[in-house]
């Protein structure tokens, strides 16, 4: 019973700072000194309209997210795989050169990389948005991954070999599942920085690439709260679903490997 | 003998010419060792069987960082032999394994099956089944899917697959297991399943390694009798890797003794226990009773200037083993031979049998092991028989080689 009252405290914390929000995208207006707003659906219908841009920038995000996070996979698989399983030389200095893009503030690179961006012709485009993407997903879905394979048994790999597997199956058959979990945090991590990632949007997509932060922005910008308020509320949605989705492969125990030390 | 150009020489045609450089600078380097001549010997009698041997290693050799893990390595196996490879942690018995199993590719050397020549081939083309230490079960597939794992890979039928996954794990008694999880299995039947896993597939060689040191005293010796009889039933060739020379005993037809990366000895585990090598062998085999003496054919004078007769004739000064199970531990002198007037001065009781160590009139330590119905009180006079069939002598020059590896040794117990 105390669980359960514990647990509900800790939701309503966690969710109180949406509630206005919630009501926000549902009034017409919520001035002092009204207590309760003039309810409307405008808002959320507007989200539906061409105008507003929310598709269009729901639709990019999208798009970019999900293909930052396939190549950060793509990089982060094998780079983490080196830095969990080998040792070798200046392992340290790699991790740390990792944390790099991290600890340096994006406003102090993106004058450089937007330069570098216009000559190559990739300013303004979707591929360019992309790649400066990779700039901070790269290094979180690196160290998540290295600290998953530090708890991998690359002895079963042999095991599986020796049975009969080919390289191939055995990443298939037995890596993959393994390390599943461990998998879906570390894109998780990458696919919400993407997500909600503004400044390096804002300067190399050049207003051209209208993500859903943007979308937002200029929302907020013409001082419309009620739609900024439904943008917001529907920039959480993918959060919420990929976490509703990977929980269960959080939870499998028999998946080892899993979150290690992250 | 003395020609170091002699094994290259013999080496068949099949060694391209570059190789052959590789070939002799290595052999060049081995034969700089101590005991160059009777590892000649051994290289070339080994190599001349190599052609008919079901499953052989030639020369093979390995190094991480500029340090040989093996060097120079030959063992063959009889198709259906026990075969274990046995020694300290670190002797490169491992190494070894991973390179017969393809998991490590040797700097030189070669391996061969039923006559193929297995060097590029990579581990899930080798016919070799390997069960580790820990089993490593996949955690995510069920017991039956494990199983059937090896047969999935060769892309055979469900249906067959189950039927085959369902008829092993009756094998090793584990029918309706089917379903459950890995980690609803103790540590024995996790290593069952492993088995099975292993057997399954029909390899021509089952690679074990440690199977047995994972397990408690008790589960050991039924998973000892499950491997011996599997292994009757099935006939597959076996090759154990262990440092425990008990499990090694136990299991195998012939044992491969390796220390610091080379092979010391290849014999049975009887001629290993009663015949060592030399010093250390015997130490790590649990040879506990060394002495010097001067050898004349069968005659042995010993420094305090008793006499003993040997089965086994050698010439000049030698060191003589006896194993401390021989001994015999007599109250009155009834026989005349090899008979040596000893004090009791130390009496162990363990169960099965009675620790005991003796001092002779000239000053010699001796251990004995005799059955505990033979009580005798510390202090108390007895005659102790060493049996001439028990004592056994190498030349005691290799005695100040092998000090230096059974100091090593010695700190593994």
């Amino acid at each position: 019973m105390t669980r359960k009252i514990v647990l509900l405290l800790i939701i309503g914390v966690l969710f109180l700072p949406f509630l206005p929000l919630l009501i926000w995208s549902f009034a017409q207006g919520w001035y002092f000194p009204q207590l309760v707003p003039d309810w409307t659906l405008q808002n959320w219908s507007d989200l539906l309209t061409t105008s507003t841009k929310v598709g269009q920038g729901f639709g990019q995000s999208l798009v970019i997210a999900a293909t930052s996070t396939g190549l950060a996979l793509l990089v982060g698989l094998p780079a983490g795989r080196a830095l969990g399983l080998r040792n070798f030389p200046g392992k340290g200095a790699i991790k740390l050169f990792l944390l790099l893009p991290i600890i340096v503030s994006p406003l102090a690179t993106l004058m450089g990389i937007q330069f570098i961006l216009i000559r190559l012709g990739l300013s303004g485009t979707i591929i360019g948005v992309v790649l400066v993407h990779l700039l901070p997903t790269i290094p979180y879905m690196t160290l998540v991954l290295s600290s998953v394979y530090a708890n991998f048994d690359p002895d079963y790999e042999i095991q599986a070999r020796s049975l009969g597997a080919s390289p191939i199956q055995v990443l298939q058959q037995i890596t993959l599942p393994l390390i599943a979990p461990g998998v879906v945090v570390g894109a998780l991590f990458a696919f919400l920085i993407s997500w909600n990632e503004f400044l390096l949007t804002f300067f190399v997509g050049s207003g051209r690439v209208f993500t859903l932060p943007m979308v937002l922005f200029t929302a907020l910008q013409g001082g419309n709260t009620g739609l900024s308020s439904a943008i917001a509320i529907t920039s959480l949605l993918p959060a919420l679903i990929f976490l509703l989705f990977s929980s269960r492969a959080l939870n499998d125990d028999a998946a080892i490997g899993g979150l290690g030390n992250v | 003998m003395s020609n170091p150009e002699a094994i290259p020489e013999a080496i068949p045609e099949a060694i391209p010419e570059a190789n052959r450089e590789v070939h002799q600078q290595a052999n060049r380097e081995a034969h700089q060792q101590a005991n160059r001549e009777a590892h000649q010997q051994a290289n070339r009698e080994a190599h001349q069987q190599a052609e008919s041997a079901y499953f052989s290693v030639q020369q093979l050799t390995k190094c991480f960082g500029g340090i040989p893990a093996v060097q120079d390595l030959w063992l063959e196996a009889k198709a259906g032999e026990r075969l274990a490879l046995l020694g300290p942690s670190g002797c490169g018995k491992s190494t070894t394994l991973q390179m017969i199993s393809g998991v490590l590719r040797p700097d030189t050397g070669k391996i061969f099956l039923e006559g193929r020549s297995l060097n590029l081939v990579p581990p899930e083309g080798r016919d070799m089944a390997l069960v580790l230490q820990k089993g490593l079960l996949f955690p995510h597939l069920s017991v039956g899917e494990n199983v059937a794992f090896g047969l999935k890979m060769r892309r055979i039928g469900r249906a067959e697959r189950e039927k085959r996954a369902i008829a092993m794990l009756d094998q090793v008694q584990l029918g309706g297991f089917a379903h459950r999880r890995p980690s609803e299995l103790s540590g024995g039947q996790a290593q069952r399943v492993a088995l099975a896993r292993a057997l399954v597939i029909q390899p021509k060689i089952l690679l074990l390694d440690e199977p047995l040191s994972a397990l408690d005293a008790n589960l050991r010796g039924n998973m000892q009798e499950l491997i011996l009889r599997l292994q009757e039933e099935i006939g597959v060739t076996l090759l154990v890797v262990t440092h425990d020379q008990e499990e090694a005993v136990v299991i195998s037809d012939r044992i491969a003794l390796m220390f610091e990366g080379r092979l010391r000895q290849v014999d049975t585990p009887e001629t290993l226990y009663q015949q060592p090598a030399d010093e250390t062998v015997a130490r790590f085999f649990g040879g506990v009773n060394f002495f010097t003496a001067t050898a004349e054919a069968h005659k042995l004078t010993l420094a305090g200037g008793d006499i003993l007769t040997t089965a086994y004739p050698q010439q000049g000064a030698v060191q003589v083993t006896i194993r401390p199970e021989r001994i015999h531990l007599l109250a009155d002198q009834i026989c005349g031979t090899n008979l040596l007037p000893v004090t009791v001065i130390q009496n162990r009781f363990i169960g099965t049998q009675r620790h005991l160590a003796l001092k002779t009139a000239a000053g010699l330590n001796l251990r004995a092991w005799v059955p505990p119905s033979l009580n005798f009180a510390v202090g108390q006079s007895a005659f102790a028989h060493l049996p001439p069939d028990a004592l056994w002598c190498f030349p005691a020059s290799d005695a100040s080689v092998s000090m230096r590896v059974s100091d090593l040794s010695a700190s593994v117990y």
